[in-house]
């Protein structure tokens, strides 16, 4: 099979992997939220372990075994399909956990239903029901499942690790064969046109939300048809997610890194690396965040605005990296080239649609009365009023861009291909290090550090969560009420 | 109300002005540093090169190379970089990229204490690059599952199922090289008779030495191709792994590491101390004495070569010259890369 046809092979392999994901793990999602997303921090921790674990130590987890099923591919296949799913079902749950309650409430889209059924319909009833039905439900399910192929398609990590076919996997392998950058640019192209037709929908309709500035309030559990899978059908799917992509990688790198301390403490760069993976992925979340809040905000813009702000991250990293590596290599751009520029607008860039979609999904732009009367409540004379403001704020409109923020963080902080190519030299994400370390082996290192690297963000994400409940004047204010 | 302003205000400047701070002692990192792009292990480059920083007070940024990138990145960051250069020396871990950078003219002649030192067959005639600190081919064994003898091998060779053997992808890295010299002693047409018939008998097809070297360790397969420093990382582990040195007409293949100075450089005195560094005996002994085993292929005191490593100096010396398979190599990559 030729070079074409195996890049169309692999295009084609995403792409039906990334719509099967999304319709799979969209039904999963609501009965997790449904059943599960009430139990409290215990429950929601097994449910966010997976999302949370790096596709590194996933990679590096199964990577024997799907070389041990080199000649039965569709058993790697498998495996891949199930982890992505398993990553991807708590990023569905979280996104319908934040996101604002439908326009047409359940009890309204149950009316419609009860007409529908009780009168023989004309094509222009069954019209006006679809509508309903949509901006009850299928509005929001649309989206979320949208994002959840944006990223299924988009996953490059595990699929080069386990040699998976994904285009992203066709797209470093040839490349590193001296594909050049005109013909990188134009395969990744066609990736993008594919996710095209998924996102102008989504930004359309992010477009007209952010514009229409409605009052809705977070999600309170009004699902639909979430009664097909059991409780214990969703707990058992949560425990198997969690013990295939967090608990059985996580005992190998506990393994691992109980020999590997010894490396680790002769490498004095430890902290430098960190510093380095935490500096970028705090500019990169602080930057994306406002750039969403901006672009959020401006009442004028159109989804085609929109569209146009995500086509560059549709591109994938290692594409959208190579292409700023040329564009800042120009006679014009060459004097910022050796800076973190590149490195910062190119992380920026590909990580824009996902953040868009995220914030757009949970409303983060929309401006309500509720949240305005909040405002004007944080700022009042009276303490007990002010603090009551202050937390009312943070409920309606401070925490979404606050979890956000975390999320895109994660993201940036475990990203690889845009700093191996556009970092400036002597500047080395953590992530850099440890995949060089997988390159050669040095596998009891790699686990010791990657503990290191996971500890870190975890650790200052619950710190500064924390902290701003700390507030002892305030709280006492709030108990004198 | 003005505290609360002035909190709201504060405390985004102040995140805004540590983020600038930070940056810009991140961007000052390498203003007089010499930039050495390094595909070699991390772990023992970094340490070599923190004893340069120290012995010669010139401080060094390093970029490494990763899995995702498959080996090439550095090569072809390099080539990207022609017209605006970044790097100063290139520390690889191979000869084919650098030979690649060396015949697109991207790399400086120097012809130092480091080059008289290394034997001829393992240097560009005209200074473009040295090689130092080698590694060998050989077939990698698990002694469990057959008896690490060339008769047993020749017979697991001959079988009708090759899913007993694996070798990695031969587009890249050593296993390039490995069957560019195949391409060349056998002809081009035997070598790929010889290619299909081992896809058809079920021969794998892994991506890097390493896999080659798990999947043998762990039983999956019986034999396999992969270089000295992977057999050590699985020997070091316990598995059950023994190696025996591939030949090809009765030679070996020894594969250097290779060191240059990319054209462009505005620390060309700091290159070549640092090349001349690296090319030392000094140098080579730590590598043999690493847990990768490299082979000095320079003269060194022998008390200090490790006992391990000792046999393997002796292959080495038998080695092909890689040198003369360059022709080789750019047809077999061709023929390689329409492959299934």
């Amino acid at each position: 099979m030729g070079g074409e046809q195996q890049h169309w092979l692999a295009l084609g392999c995403s792409l039906l992997r990334g719509l099967l994901i999304a319709v799979v793990a969209l039904p999963i999602a609501h009965a997790v939220q449904r059943q599960w997303c009430r139990r409290g921090g215990i429950a929601w921790g097994l449910l966010l372990l997976p999302m949370l674990t790096p596709g590194l130590l996933i990679g590096y987890c199964y990577r024997d075994t799907a070389m041990a099923w080199i000649a039965s591919p569709w058993r790697t296949e498998m495996l891949y399909d199930l982890l992505l799913l398993a990553q991807l079902v708590p990023v569905a749950v979280v996104l319908l956990q934040l996101s604002p309650r439908p326009a047409v409430s359940p009890a309204a889209a149950h009316c419609a239903e009860l007409l529908r059924v009780h009168e023989r319909s004309s094509r222009l009833k069954r019209l006006w029901w679809g509508r309903v039905w949509f901006h009850a439900r299928g509005e929001r399910d649309v989206i979320i499942a949208a994002i959840v192929f944006l990223l299924a398609f988009q996953e490059a990590e595990v699929a080069s690790l386990l040699q998976a076919r994904t285009w992203t996997e066709w797209i470093f392998t040839n490349q590193a064969r001296g594909l050049p950058v005109l013909n990188t640019l134009e395969y990744a192209s066609r990736a993008m046109l594919l996710q095209l037709p998924v996102i102008i929908p989504v930004a359309h309709w992010i477009a007209r939300a952010s514009r229409s500035g409605n009052l809705r309030s977070r999600s309170e559990f009004v699902t639909g048809s979430a009664a097909s899978i059991s409780r214990t059908g969703v707990g058992l799917w949560l425990l198997i997610a969690a013990l295939l992509v967090t608990a059985i990688p996580t005992v190998q790198l506990i393994r691992g890194a109980g020999t590997g301390w010894s490396n680790l403490l002769d490498q004095p760069a430890l902290g430098e690396e960190l510093g380095d993976a935490a500096l970028l992925a705090t500019t990169v979340a602080l930057l994306t965040t406002l750039l969403c809040r901006l672009l959020l905000r401006v009442s004028r813009l159109t989804s085609w605005g929109i569209c146009v702000a995500l086509l560059p991250g549709l591109l994938g990293a290692l594409s959208l990296g190579i292409t700023l590596a040329a564009i800042f290599q120009t006679d014009r751009l060459a004097f910022a080239y050796d800076t973190p520029v590149p490195l910062i607008l190119g992380e920026v860039l590909f990580l824009l649609p996902r953040a868009l979609l995220v914030f757009g999904l949970w409303g983060a732009g929309r401006e309500s009365a509720v949240q305005h009367l909040a405002e004007t409540l944080s700022v009042s004379p009276v303490p007990q009023q002010r603090a009551r403001g202050q937390e009312l704020s943070w409920v309606l409109r401070a925490q979404i861009w606050w979890w956000g923020g975390w999320l895109i963080f994660f993201w940036t902080y475990f990203e690889l291909m845009l700093p191996s190519l556009l970092a400036q030299p002597g500047f080395n994400p953590v992530s850099l290090v440890l995949y060089n370390f997988l390159h050669y082996g040095r596998i009891n290192a790699l686990a010791a550090k990657l503990l290191c690297a996971l500890l870190l963000p975890l650790g200052a994400m619950l710190v500064l969560t924390s902290l701003r409940r700390w507030r002892p004047h305030r709280w006492r204010l709030l108990r004198e009420e | 109300m003005i505290r609360s302003f002035n909190v709201r205000l504060l405390l985004p400047l102040l995140v805004v002005a540590a983020l600038l701070i930070a940056w810009r002692s991140v961007a000052r990192r390498n203003d007089d540093a010499l930039v050495v792009y390094c595909a070699h292990d991390l772990m023992f480059a970094q340490e070599i090169l923190d004893d340069f920083e120290r012995a010669t007070g010139i401080q060094v940024a390093v970029v490494g190379d990763t899995e995702a990138t498959k080996s090439l990145g550095l090569v072809q960051r390099i080539i990207r970089e022609k017209r605006y250069p970044q790097c100063d020396v290139f520390w690889n871990n191979q000869l084919l990229g650098t030979m690649q950078l060396a015949e697109e003219g991207l790399l400086e002649p120097y012809m130092g204490p480091g080059f008289r030192r290394i034997p001829e067959q393992y240097k560009d005639r005209s200074g473009l690059w040295t090689g130092f600190a080698g590694r060998l081919r050989v077939w990698i064994v698990n002694r469990e599952l057959m008896e690490p003898t060339e008769e047993a091998i020749a017979a697991v060779e001959q079988a009708d199922n090759l899913a007993a053997m694996c070798i990695a992808q031969p587009i890249y890295g050593t296993t390039l090289s490995h069957c560019s010299i195949l391409w060349e002693r056998w002809g081009a047409e035997h070598f790929q008779e010889w290619y299909r018939s081992f896809q058809q008998r079920g021969g794998r097809i892994v991506p890097g030495n390493a896999t080659v070297k798990n999947l043998v360790a762990e039983g999956v397969c019986q034999l396999g191709w992969t270089d000295t420093d992977d057999y050590f990382v699985g020997r070091d582990a316990g598995a059950p792994v023994e190696l025996l040195p591939i030949r090809v007409d009765g030679k070996t293949i020894c594969i250097p590491n290779s060191v240059a100075i990319v054209r462009g450089t505005q620390r060309k005195d700091a290159a070549q101390k640092l090349i001349d560094y690296l090319l030392s005996a000094e140098v080579e002994l730590k590598l043999a004495q690493s847990e990768a085993r490299q082979i000095p292929l320079g003269h060194v005191d022998e008390a200090q070569i490790p006992e391990e490593v000792r046999p393997l100096v002796e292959w080495a010396r038998e080695g092909h010259d890689l040198r003369t398979y360059a022709a080789a190599r750019m047809a077999c990559l061709e023929w390689l890369l329409d492959q299934p």
